[in-house]
Order: structure tokens, then C-alpha cells, then sequence
């Protein structure tokens, strides 16, 4: 079982303070075309768009994994469906994606039937975007230990 | 919004669909029923190579509303000063 150990640190290896409270729960990730959609495109001699790599950040409160809106269109991958997003505020509609979440650090990857296509511009830990949330569809297949006294989490996919 | 058309079409023929394929994945092209599949990855397959890298209808047949929640990412909250 692949484990990520999540902790924020100068690049001189010191913790930062309250990096966790700040940031919360992020990892890399690279977004990359589904790879049904690889293979038709490959299969066609078309060019497969190459990954986009960024944050995903985890989030408790998400039903569903979301990615972000401009990052899926970047990859030319079309929308399979249309979902209701309810929260206090109301409902909201979104487009589905389907989507390959890579996680270089631990060395896998989950390929999602669909995801949340939503606006995560201006969201971004130091110079890289957060694009893309890791929601309970992915976390109830997880570990996740949250340290917040130590600034640190665990996550094992 | 794109879509919406064949999410229309879903909604006029839920009676039928519910009745013939609960559970299943449904692949929708504008007014079409292009098919119905166990899993949603074989939809997507069946999508590509019957409309190219199109956007189509995939939509799982059940009872009830499918409603997602992301409060933190709508409230504007996933950076918010505490």
C-alpha cells in the first residue's frame, strides 16, 4: 500500500510553522487524459496532450473528487455528464470528467470515471496551482491521518 | 451548458430507463439512447469509438437525485484566514 507522508519544510529540511493550518493536506499530482481516451487517440495517430502537474488537496467535505476546470480542458478530454453541487448556499451545476490522477511521489495512479469539473484559479501553494481535490470517493478506499500538532499527515492509498 | 439537451432526454424517458436498465451506465447523444453498459469506463469506450472525442451522456440509472457536495470549494473556503 503506497504511503504519502505529507509535511511542510524549508528548503534548508527545517519545519515551516503552521504550514499544514495554511496549506492543509496537499500532494502532487499530474492530471493526465483518461486512458481510453490514450488509446483512441493513439490509435488515430493524434497527439496525446502531455500531463499537467500541480497540488490536489484533500478534502474531507467532497463527495466527489474534483479537478480543475481549465487544467481538463487544457487536455482536450470532453465532458460525460452534468452533476447538482448542493451546499448552504444552494445548488450549483457542474460538468463531469472522466480522468487520470497520477501521484508521482507514490507511484500510482487511479483512473476516475468521472470527476468534478470545477474553478480552483488562484488556489495554489507557494508558485504551484492546486488543481484538482481529492474527495471521499478516493478517501474511502484510504488511511488518512491528520497530525495537526505536528504540522504532518499520512495518507495510504 | 453542454449536455443539457441529453440530460432533458434522460429526464423524459427516466420511466422507461429505470424499468429496463437500473443500474446501468446509459450513453446518451442529443436525443439518442446509444446503449447501456455494466461499468462507466465501458461507456466511455463505446462513446469514443461511435462519436470520436465528443462530449456524450454517461449517466448511471438509479432511484433518486444524485446530489455531490464540496461546501469548502463553493463557500470559498479552502484558503480561508482562521
Amino acid at each position: 500500500m503506497p504511503v504519502y507522508e505529507g509535511e511542510f519544510r524549508t528548503q534548508a529540511g527545517q519545519p515551516v510553522p503552521g504550514g499544514l493550518l495554511r496549506n492543509g493536506p496537499v500532494l502532487p499530482v499530474e492530471i493526465a487524459v483518461p486512458s481510453a481516451l490514450s488509446r483512441f487517440l493513439s490509435a488515430r495517430n493524434q497527439q496525446i496532450p502531455g500531463p499537467v502537474a500541480g497540488f490536489a488537496l484533500i478534502d474531507t467535505g467532497a463527495t466527489r473528487s474534483c479537478v480543475d476546470n481549465q487544467v481538463i480542458s487544457s487536455l482536450n478530454v470532453n465532458p460525460i455528464g452534468i452533476t447538482t453541487l448542493g451546499t448552504a448556499r444552494g445548488r450549483s451545476q457542474h460538468h463531469l470528467y472522466p480522468a487520470k490522477f497520477s501521484f508521482p511521489a507514490m507511484r500510482f495512479e487511479i483512473e476516475f470515471g468521472s470527476v468534478v469539473g470545477v474553478d480552483l484559479s488562484g488556489q495554489g501553494v507557494g508558485k504551484m496551482q492546486i488543481i484538482a481535490l481529492i474527495g471521499r470517493d478516493v478517501l474511502s478506499r484510504c488511511i488518512l491521518i491528520y497530525h495537526g500538532i505536528k504540522g504532518s499527515f499520512s495518507l495510504a492509498l | 451548458m453542454e449536455l443539457e439537451k441529453e440530460l432533458e432526454f434522460f429526464k423524459s424517458q427516466y420511466k422507461e430507463l429505470i424499468s429496463h436498465y437500473e443500474n446501468q451506465f446509459v450513453l446518451i447523444a442529443g436525443d439518442k439512447l446509444l446503449g447501456s453498459f455494466t461499468t462507466d469506463s465501458e461507456a466511455y469506450e463505446a462513446g469514443l469509438e461511435q462519436l470520436g472525442n465528443q462530449p456524450f451522456l454517461i449517466k448511471r440509472v438509479v432511484k433518486g437525485e444524485d446530489i455531490d457536495r464540496a461546501p469548502a470549494l463553493v463557500l470559498g473556503l479552502l484558503n480561508a484566514s482562521i
